[in-house]
């Protein structure tokens, strides 16, 4: 998958502040511009790690999953992980 | 009246929002508030009363706000008038007189109400409003930053808005 484009991230950013909203979630030294970056930069991460985490999955998930489905699994696991917090 | 003097306060439940582009009602922790986005600029419009004592000088209005999340940031707040003259002023074409901005930064805690003064001076500027009218108030979280800078992350939210005689 490509880098996300300028709209894609729009819609990112108002998620993530809709969702930060709905919590008060503080956001303390933080500006707008911080925010965005950080989606621009996860995005890259994301986009120059794809094949690592490819590869950590068990060969059958690897060669038969839906890029979209291992996305989906890797976002779900995160979120467990964090979910409690 | 007299300088300081109190002369209309309206509150989130008084809003008469504009047809696009308009603050969205929330609550924090329980109390009425309006959301002020911090990409789109958005509006909220209030009508409004000058009393009749008005002493006809420049008048003064507070903005009470919160941010949702953040602490830290300036908001870009935009206020402007517009009368409402008796057998004069048409609601269908009439519009507002130019806003008057201020460039607050947010409360140390998320939660903690800032008051953020906008200044007018009497005459043009507050859309020579005069005792015995009704006047409309606008208040535009001016988040693009078209005046001034709006890098706070997150919903401005108002909690009333005070004029008083400066």
């Amino acid at each position: 998958m490509a880098l996300l484009t300028d709209p894609q991230k729009a819609e990112v950013y108002k998620e993530i502040i809709q969702k930060f909203g709905d919590r008060h979630e503080l956001l303390s030294g933080i500006k707008k511009q911080d925010i965005k970056d950080a989606i621009t930069n996860t995005d890259q991460f994301q986009e120059d790690n794809k094949a690592a985490f490819n590869n950590v999955l068990p060969t059958a998930v690897k060669n038969n999953l839906a890029a979209k489905a291992k996305a989906e699994l890797f976002m779900i696991v995160a979120d467990a992980k964090y979910k409690s917090q | 009246m007299a300088s300081g003097n109190t002369l209309f306060t309206v509150s989130p439940e008084s809003n008469n929002p504009p047809a696009a582009s308009f603050a969205t009602v929330d609550t924090r922790n329980g109390y009425m508030v309006l959301d002020f986005d911090d990409t789109a600029d958005e509006s909220a419009i209030f009508k409004c009363f000058m009393p009749a004592n008005y002493a006809a000088g420049g008048i003064t209005v507070t903005v009470a706000w919160m941010a949702t999340s953040a602490t830290t940031g300036n908001i870009s707040l935009d206020v402007a008038l517009m009368s409402i003259t008796d057998d004069a002023d048409d609601l269908d074409t009439k519009a507002f007189a130019a806003a008057n901005n201020a460039n607050p930064a947010t409360a140390s805690a998320s939660g903690e109400v800032k008051y953020t003064d906008i200044t007018f001076t009497d005459g043009a500027d507050m859309d020579s409003v005069a005792a015995g009218e009704w006047y409309l108030l606008k208040v535009t979280r001016d988040a693009n930053g078209t005046t001034s800078t709006d890098d706070m992350a997150g919903d401005m939210e108002l909690l009333g808005v005070r004029i008083k005689e400066t």
